[in-house]
């Protein structure tokens, strides 16, 4: 039998999270991207804001770090602390941190990864010069900060800067066998949470109570060194209105669940090795309301519907207008949430919807998320409320037949007795 | 009393009065005028944070991103999201991402989405005073300036002819790190829900669990009592080492599931909580499963005695450097290692507020009502080392203990 994949495996911090990342991964995930900095021409490329989609954490196994150098060839340089380094100046790059409170640690996950402090502009000129080319890529070239634009200015006056994020988005998106293997244990972890929720949700409990017990367990079965988004998206009674979604400040306490109410919780964490997956199912305190389970069934014909359409070639924003053409055929209306968008090392990963990277086609072996809204009516008089809608969340790998869903979890109102 | 909310996405209780928050605004405009500045711009309100400082609400948001906008006078303005729409342009609403909490709940301060040139001249041109009167354009000052993204910096040059900018990083942290009575209530019950985690450790610590078994227990226990966030890491900073005490330190790293505590083991915890008002609180301590050794009974008393030492120079108008200088020097006194860490710092809103050791900010002087943190390492190079850790508030007489766990070796 294969031992798991995260046996012998260091953690960060010693508990935080698993390191799992292969050579070979790391490899590819690397190779990958020169790939694409070869199509577009570019030498060298710089990752500003890498925590933002994961790009730090994929490629170095850190989100903490403030800037990624990735030349061509040879090691990549991780930067802690946006330190910019002038001309001749005697800077000692070792990563210290015993100035930081109770920083990550600065992983070693390869040995071409190579982590410094500070910028060194003038080491990455000489690699311009060395490739004759002056045209540096970007990850987030948006971020740029000021002070590095104008540090960048001084040493290399005439480069050029290409935005390549879009490039180089859908092929991190698409999963490799070794990150499947993450996704599943994720995945796994979400079903085994979600099976011990009837359990949890219990009349005269609090939804703090109930959010701060499913992290726990989330944690417990190895997710961590990330956030943890488990909470309840709605609660309350169906008889009273429309269940807004859960956020923002409510006055305190909060009322008690009881009989009657549906909780539609979501579980929102990774697993494992740090990818993330999502569930999201409503569980009720009693039999759901007729009207509710109407819309449900709505709302599962509205994922179907987008599931059958997660293929290669096929654009998200293809598969919303449709969805949206769909729904309305049918006599109801959606929401424009973003409802499809790729999870990885964080819970939202581009391509997605209402974004301008919504019309990338999407390809083989993408995880998506995968939640339409249907959009409830209460009838003329109650006041509707945008977010009034009832969905489901579960998430799908991106194949030629269509999108397959990754758990096993029953769609349908869970009825807690 | 006042009114009590909940945060729904993160747990935590929000019971600030509306005048706190007049107060944090009324003493920010207090620096304006004095400084001479039409606006106060905080870039990147996540960093130290303001964001929540301000408008008493939090959530994540990109470093890139976001902004405070203070004017002499009118509600202050939230912004969220990059957008930059000049004059007379409406940016498109912003479907792709999820609804998120943080709406505050403070009269006086605007929510907007994205940067407005309109909003932030209606800003600057508060009465009284006019920058158009006084000739010249606006006169910026700006936090957290160093995260100042290229294109905000270009709009606003472009927007507003003129327009100035004048670092007042430090001056704005040195307001925020006096801490009001209410603040300091705020920062009590912290200490307090710490008190509770770190009992709950005396059940957690024992022979066979792991050591990210205690870790997911005094997070849960820290998310029972006051704590809460999406991101542990941040809401439930912990680090925890256990070791077989006595002998001389391990060094190989735990591999999956991590390392087992066992029957004589040291372990050591320090542990930063974000609990009502999303103000922290912290401790550090060691227990021992079993009769600590002398070395640890040697180590811990020597921990004890530089925190007081540290306390009982904490009053107004000191530094942190020379209080660290003492610290050091009795540590070199008992054949100990320099602590060469930021182990006096501000708590507030975030784990490392001004004033810091090692930083600029160690220039500002301590005034009444700072909260400090005085965490020492002991280390003699070859065991563990350890730390006894808590927050103080700064009087004429001393730091002042905000908890009351007990400060000594937790022998189970």
């Amino acid at each position: 039998m294969k031992p798991d994949y995260y046996t012998g495996k260091t953690m960060v911090a010693r508990y935080e999270q698993v390191q799992c990342f292969t050579r070979t991964e790391i490899d590819r995930r690397i190779a990958a991207v020169r790939e694409v900095m070869a199509e577009e021409g570019v030498d060298l490329l710089l990752i500003l804001e890498g925590d933002w989609e994961g790009y730090s954490q994929w490629l170095i196994g850190s989100k903490t770090t403030d800037l990624i150098l990735v030349p061509m060839e040879g090691a990549l340089t991780a930067v802690y602390g946006m330190h910019l380094i002038g001309k001749d100046e005697a800077y000692d790059r070792t990563v210290r941190q015993e100035r930081e409170i109770l920083p990550q640690p600065v992983p070693a996950i390869h040995p071409d990864i190579r982590n410094v402090r500070g910028f060194d502009g003038y080491e990455m000129a000489r690699l311009l010069k060395k490739y004759g080319s002056f045209v540096i890529g970007f990850i987030h070239l948006e971020t740029m900060r000021a002070d590095l634009r104008d540090y960048l200015k001084e040493i290399v006056p005439d480069a050029e800067y290409k935005d390549i994020t879009l490039s180089i988005d859908p092929v991190k998106v698409t999963k490799s066998p070794e990150e499947m293997e993450l996704i599943r244990n994720s995945v796994t972890l979400h079903e085994k949470v979600a099976a011990a929720l009837p359990a949890i949700i219990r009349p005269g409990r609090t939804m703090q109570q109930v959010n701060a017990e499913t992290r726990y367990l989330c944690h417990e079965l190895g997710s961590g060194g990330a956030v943890c988004l488990n909470f309840a998206i709605q609660f309350g009674d169906d008889d009273e209105g429309p269940l807004m979604h859960h956020s923002g400040m409510v006055p305190y306490p909060e009322r008690a669940l009881r009989k009657g109410d549906r909780i539609f919780m979501l579980l929102e964490s990774n697993g494992i090795g740090g990818h993330f997956t999502a569930l999201g199912r409503n569980y009720c305190l009693g039999e759901p309301k007729a009207e509710i389970v109407k819309f449900w069934e709505l709302a599962l014909k509205m994922q179907d519907f987008a599931a059958e359409r997660l293929k290669p070639g096929v654009t998200v924003k293809e598969i919303f207008d449709a969805n949206v053409a769909y729904i309305h055929s049918l006599g109801y209306e959606t929401n424009r949430q973003n409802y499809l968008h790729s999870l990885g090392y964080v819970f939202g990963e581009r391509p997605y919807l209402h974004d301008i990277s919504e019309t990338i086609p999407l390809r083989e072996n993408m995880v998506y998320l995968n939640h339409p809204h249907v959009r409830i009516d209460r009838g003329a008089d109650t006041g509707k409320s945008f977010y009034d809608d009832l969905y489901a969340i579960d998430t799908y790998l991106v194949t030629k037949e269509g999108g397959v869903r990754q758990n096993k979890v029953p769609r349908e109102l869970i009825v807690i007795e | 009393m006042n009114t009590v909310f909940i945060d729904t996405s993160t747990g935590r209780l929000q019971n600030l009065s509306q005048e706190e928050i007049d107060r944090r605004i009324r003493s920010v405009r207090e620096l304006l005028t004095a400084e001479g500045l039409d606006l106060i711009f905080v870039v990147n309100p996540a960093c130290g944070g303001y964001r929540c400082w301000f408008t008493g609400a939090s959530g994540p948001e990109r470093a890139s991103e976001g902004g405070i906008l203070i004017g002499r006078s009118g509600d202050i303005v939230s912004v969220m999201g990059g957008g930059l729409a000049p004059r007379g342009v409406r940016l498109p609403e912003n479907y792709s991402q999820g609804v998120t909490g943080g709406n505050s709940i403070y009269r006086g301060v605007t929510e907007i989405e994205g940067f407005y040139a309109e909003v932030i001249e209606d800003v600057a041109r508060q009465e009284p005073g006019d920058a158009d009167m006084e000739g010249g354009g606006i006169r910026a000052g700006i936090v957290n300036g160093e995260w100042m993204r290229a294109d905000l910096l270009d709009f606003l040059r472009e927007q507003f002819d003129g327009i100035t900018f004048e670092d007042i990083t430090e001056k704005l942290a040195a307001v925020k790190a006096v801490k009001s009575e209410e603040e300091l209530a705020s920062m009590r019950e912290a200490a307090r829900m710490m008190d509770k985690v770190f009992a709950s450790a005396c059940v957690s610590v024992r022979p066979q669990v792991y050591e990210r078994d205690i870790v997911n227990d005094m997070r849960y226990a820290a998310y029972q009592t006051g704590c809460g966030g999406p991101d542990y890491l941040e809401s439930a900073k912990l680090r925890l080492i256990s070791g077989t005490d006595g002998v001389p330190a391990e060094e190989e790293e735990p591999v999956w599931p991590g390392r087992l505590v066992t029957e004589g083991d040291r372990v050591d915890i320090r542990m930063y909580c974000m609990g009502t008002n999303s103000l922290y609180g912290m401790l550090a301590r060691s227990y021992t499963v079993g009769e600590p050794s002398e070395q640890t009974k040697a180590m811990w008393e020597t921990a004890r005695k530089a925190q007081q030492i540290a306390a009982a120079a904490l009053v107004p108008g000191v530094l942190l450097r020379d209080v660290a200088r003492l610290v050091n020097e009795f540590l070199d006194s008992r054949g100990y290692q320099r602590d060469p860490h930021t182990f006096l710092h501000g708590l507030g809103y975030v784990v490392g507020e001004a004033p810091l050791l090692y930083h600029p900010s160690e220039e500002l002087p301590l005034a009444k009502n700072m909260v400090i943190v005085i965490e020492p390492t002991v280390s003699d190079g070859v065991h563990q080392p350890l730390c006894c850790g808590d927050a103080f508030v700064v009087t004429p007489e001393g730091g002042k203990r905000l908890g009351t766990f007990p400060q000594e070796l937790i022998r189970l």
